[in-house]
Parts: C-alpha cells; structure tokens; sequence
C-alpha cells in the first residue's frame, strides 16, 4: 500500500554499519595490548580497552555492547513484528474498503492493534530511560569509582556506559526508537521531533564532560531544529506537488465525467463549467461527480497545470443553473489566483516551523488521536510549553489565510458571473439545512481546504473555513 | 568608484524596468487578443447551432416560415462581419459592425422563441430540450467570452494609459486604444427617454 518498509531497511542496514565502525573506533583508540592484565573478557578490542584504565580514557565496552546488540535485537524484532501487523491489516483494510477512513498524513494501518505497539514503544522507552538513568549515574559515581580499588571499577565497568563511544550508543538508540515509532506513525513531523529530542538530550549530557560541545551547546541545537524545519518544510511541498486527484478517488465515490452520451444533466454541468472558464480566461478542468447527497463541491490539482473541479449530485440536484454557476466560479478564483501554490508556501512554512508542537496541537483537534503522541510528547511536555503557544499564534494566522481566501474567491465568483446573486443564493440554500454540505468525517490535511463550505464538522480549535453566514453578510447589499 | 558602481546599478534597474514595461504591453495584447478568439470561436459555434436548430423546428412549425427565413438571413450577415472583424482585431468599425449584426440575430431568434410558445409538444421533446440548452449555454458562453475580452481590453488600455507606461506606449507601437466590444443601442441607452402625452 505505502513505501515504508524501505526506510526501515535502510535504517536497519544504517544501525549495523555504525556498530562495525565502533568496533574499528575501539581498536584505533586501544592498541595498547598488555599481557599481564588480561580479564577473562569476550574479543581482542574488549581486552585491549580493560588494559588501560585511567581518569583520561575510560572506555567501557562490554555494556556498551550488550545495550547496541539488544537494541539492535528489539528492532529487529519490533520491525518483523511490523511486517507481520501489516500484512494483517492490510487484508482488514481492503475488507473495509466501502466504509471510507480518510487520512492522508498518517498511516491507519494499526488503528486495529495500536495497543500491542504501544507496548513495544513503552518497552523502548524504558530501555533508553535506563541508559538515560546510567548516564547520568555515571557522571556521579565517577570519581568514586575511579579512586576505588581496581576489582569495584571492573565490576562498574559492566553497567555503566561512558566516553566518546557513547555518541554512537545514543545514535544507536536514537536508530532502534525511530523503527519503533515509524511503525506505529509514518509522520516526518515525528520523526523530525524525535530527532530534535534525542540531540537536545545528547548535547545536555555530553556538556557535562566536553567542553567544545558545552560552549556550542546553543549552535548544535539550532543547527539541529533549522536542519528538520527545512527537512519537514520540504516534505509538505513534495506532498503538495505530488497532490493529485487520485487520493480523492481512492476515499471519496467519485467518477469522471465523460464527452460521450451525457444525459440532459451532465451537459448542463458540463457547459456551466466551460461557461466559467470562458469567463475566467483559464484551461477548461476536468469534471468529477461526486456521488452524495450533500451539497458542496472541490477543486483539485491533476498536474501542476491541470486542475478537475468535483460536484456532488445533491448540487447537481438541488441548485438551479444560476446558483451552480456562482459555486464553480468560485473554484475559478483559486485557479486565476493560483492559490495551490501560495497555499503550499504558506503550508510548508507552518509545518517547517511547528514540526514541534504540530502532534499535540492535532490532538486536541481531532477526536480520532490516540494515547500513542501523548507517549511520546509527554517527557518533553515543558519544554515545549513555550513553542506550543507560538505554534497556536502561528496556526491561528494559517487559518484566517485560509479564511481570507475564501472571502476572496466569492469575491471572484461575482467577477466571473457578474452576479452577485448567483453565489449568494448557492450559499443561502447551503444554509438552509445543518450539516448540508458535509461529505466525510475525518481532517484530511491539504484535502480539505479544497471545497466550497466545510466538508466535515468543524474543529474545535482551528477553523479554515469562514462561516457560511459571514459569508452570505459579506456578499449581500448592503 | 563607488560612484560610477551606483549608477551604473541605477541605470540597470532603469532598463530593466522599461523591458519588463515592453513585456507587459506585449503579454496584455495577447491576453485581449486571445480573449477575442474565444468570441470568434464561441460565435462560430452559434452560427453553426443555428441551421440545426431551424431543422428541428421546422417539422412542427410549418406556418411560420417568414420568421425562419429571417432568422437564416440575420445569421449569415452576423457571419459575414465576423469574417470581416477577424481581419482587423480591435477596430472600432468593424467592432460596432458585428455587434449590429449580432442584436439583429438576437431579434429574430426571440421572435422565433415567442412564436415556439404555441408548440407545447415541440417545447417538451427531448431533443429540443437539449438543443434549447446547448444554444443557451452558447449564448452565456459568447457574453462571458465578451465579459472576459472587455476586461483584457480594459486592463490593456489603463496599463497603456498610465504613468510612466503612458511615455513609452507610442515608442513601442502601442499607440491606439483597443475598443471593448459594447451593446449596439448603448446610444439608445445613454438617450434620455422621450415621453410625450
């Protein structure tokens, strides 16, 4: 169904080169072999590195070795476990095609098995708050150890993981939660906060005992959040430029209007729509009916050129010619003012800048999230107490854009038609009735700004579209 | 130096804004220009519907052949000053020409639609209703493409007419105003009515 497995596989392939490299790091670093100290201990790098311990070089390599090796393990398991989940669900999902379950932004494959998941996400959780725990152990229990006799520092040696091999132990971990948590949540929003978590944390520790990471401390970790907003931003716009009228056809019963052999109807709307792109000096779109009784309609882009336009039959129905000209005409504004692609910036923006905060603002949106962001945010629920209220500034700025546009495209609809009663009356008959225009229940990202009034019922908090009275104050004569 | 820097960056703003001037001369024109072959095309569609129409009609309408005659003739004058129209875009006489010819049409056809009135059953078929459609949906889409050509004309001749365009519109040949294409009677229009007891 999706590319994801791919990712997975490189990463896996990623985790196991950075292991061999550890390996060739130690033998580097420890080639001092002495004969007389040797432990009864596992390979030649281990020996070398129990050969010379002193304040400078405390290396311990056999825990750091046996927590690579098991994350390694429970991701490999936890990705074979993936495999086997989605399989699953892939079938459940295809026997459930009729009954429509639209999100483009995450996967929802494992709404089914979400809490077997969160169990392996608990059980990585708790692996890296232990080495977490050691960390921080470790710098405490340093000096005593090392002023100790040389049996207690051999014992400490075996649990507490420390020096410069730990970046690649953290990168380890960072790996094995990443496989985790893309296979319960396909979101580069996730993965980007994650990222910005793991090196935030890494940076505050390895302050303690570097100096040159300590001094830049601030630099990395902008470097780091600049680094994933453009990675983010950039994923917006790739689903932008890629949006096509396909997604629609797979979640919303739709079909192509054909040349050949229309009904008295057909032709109707068919000549409606020529009429306004006649008007409004643009390419004549593609036509789509939605099958619906509702009343509302959409435009979306084919190519970068090409956009369809889609009515539901309860339009086709209810609305008299005038009215219909009024709606499609406003889909004609965003076509003239090209707002595909000032929507994308806008977007790409918004998203770049709150990759933070975007999850636990959606949860508070949407009923349908679960427990799972709850897991993963929660730790850094203060950190981002800050950034949250920001992102609702910023998000709130998003929506009235949106707002805006749609004032404004109304406005293009008159243009169009020369007549302001068309659209208005289109609007009033829309009014007439609650929850006459809605055509599915879930958010849909990008999908879902595209229509003529709010497909689905509104949001709590973040509103795109302005309401159908305002709408109807603004457009009537004053 | 720095001097000679600066103005030479000023000098090169300034040509790149009178080219940026020519272009949107140019690109305007072709916008009202192109405008305008969407008229022709959408006219040439209605000229074309006409003939069909007087078929299907006739076979109910057997009494009123005076009228499908007249109808015919408005056509073919309405298609002979496009012909002419199509020859010299934007000029005002033949522009007036054609919208002469295009009101004459427009009399005779709502003289035939009257007379239809007395043919229910020619009213109620299927194929007239079609045709009704197809021929209304031409007529809105000749207005709209007038609509869309008077606004690429109107967006021209202010572009044209302001300043600094308005110094430079002479130089690059763009001296004479385009003319929308307006409504034959708009004198009648603009004529306060006589009333007289």
């Amino acid at each position: 169904m999706r590319q994801k497995s791919h990712f997975n596989k490189i990463l896996l392939i990623l985790s196991f080169l950075s292991f061999s490299i550890l390996n060739a790091n130690d033998i580097v670093i420890f080639n001092n072999i002495n004969a007389d100290n040797i432990f009864s201990i596992l390979n030649a790098n281990d020996i070398a590195s129990f050969n010379n311990i002193n304040t400078d070089n405390i290396y311990r390599i056999l825990p750091k070795y046996f927590f690579a090796y098991a994350f390694l393990l429970s991701s490999l398991f936890s990705f074979l476990f993936y495999k086997f989940i989605s399989k699953r669900n892939n079938n459940l999902i295809l026997k459930n095609k009729n009954k429509t379950y639209i999100d483009f932004e995450d996967s929802q494959d494992f709404s089914k098995s979400q809490g077997k998941l969160i169990l392996i996400l608990l059980f990585f959780m708790s692996i890296f708050f232990i080495s977490f725990l050691m960390m921080i152990l470790d710098y405490f229990l340093l000096d005593t150890i090392l002023t100790s006799k040389d049996s207690i520092r051999m014992a400490s040696a075996f649990i507490i993981p420390r020096g410069s091999g730990d970046i690649i132990l953290f990168s380890a971990i960072f790996i094995s939660t990443f496989m985790a948590y893309r296979t319960i949540k396909n979101s580069p929003k996730a993965i980007g906060l994650i990222l910005f978590t793991y090196i935030t944390i890494m940076v505050f520790i390895l302050s303690f005992t570097n100096q040159i990471i300590a001094q830049n401390s601030g630099l990395i970790v902008a470097t780091t959040m600049l680094f994933i907003t453009l990675v983010v931003a950039l994923n917006k716009y790739k689903k932008f430029n890629n949006f096509d009228t396909k997604i629609f056809k797979e979640n919303i019963d739709m079909e192509l209007l054909e040349d050949k052999n229309i009904s008295f109807e057909r032709s109707k709307i068919k000549n409606i729509v020529e009429e306004m792109s006649i008007a409004s000096g643009m390419k004549i779109p593609n036509i789509y009916i939605i099958k619906s009784d509702t009343i509302n309609s959409m435009i979306t882009k084919d190519t970068s050129t090409n956009f369809s336009i889609a009515i539901t039959q309860g339009a086709i129905d209810t609305l008299n010619r005038e009215e219909l000209q009024g709606m499609i005409a406003h889909h004609f504004g965003a076509i003239y003012m090209d707002s595909f692609k000032i929507s994308s910036y806008i977007d790409c923006c918004i998203d770049g800048i709150t990759f933070i905060t975007n999850d636990m603002i959606n949860i508070q949106t949407s009923e349908n999230k679960s427990t799972k962001d709850i897991i993963f945010i929660g730790p850094m629920l203060i950190f981002t107490l800050l950034i949250l209220i920001s992102t609702y500034i910023v998000k709130l700025v998003q929506c009235s854009f949106y707002k805006k546009q749609k004032y404004l495209f109304d406005s293009y609809s008159v243009e169009f038609t020369r007549n302001d009663d068309s659209i208005l009356n289109a609007l009033k008959s829309i009014n007439e009735k609650e929850n006459n225009s809605i055509i599915f229940e879930n958010e849909m990202d990008i999908c879902t700004k595209l229509f003529f009034v709010r497909p689905n019922k509104e949001a709590i908090l973040f509103e795109y579209y302005p309401k159908i009275k305002d709408r109807i104050i603004a457009l009537e004569p004053k | 130096m720095i001097a000679t820097i600066i103005l030479l960056i000023i000098v090169s703003v300034i040509i790149l804004y009178i080219i940026n001037i020519y272009n949107t001369f140019i690109e305007l024109r072709n916008k009202f220009q192109n405008a305008f072959s969407q008229i022709e095309v959408q006219l040439k569609r209605r000229y074309d519907l006409i003939p069909n129409l007087i078929e299907t009609v006739k076979g109910y309408m057997k009494y009123e052949k005076e009228t499908m005659l007249a109808v015919t003739e408005a056509r073919n004058t309405a298609l002979q000053s496009l012909k002419i129209l199509q020859e010299n875009v934007g000029s005002q006489e033949a522009t007036e020409k054609l919208a002469l010819a295009e009101s004459g049409l427009n009399n005779a056809l709502g003289q035939l639609s009257i007379q239809m009135e007395a043919y229910p059953e020619l009213k109620a078929s299927e194929n007239m209703m079609l045709f009704s459609e197809e021929l209304a949906s031409t007529e809105n889409k000749v207005s709209f493409a007038r609509q869309a050509y008077n606004d690429a004309v109107m967006e021209y001749n202010t572009y044209k007419q302001s300043f600094p365009m308005v110094l430079f519109a002479n130089v690059f040949k763009h001296g004479s105003n385009a003319a929308p294409i307006e409504f034959a009677d708009s004198k009648q229009i603009q004529d306060a009515p006589k009333v007289s007891f």
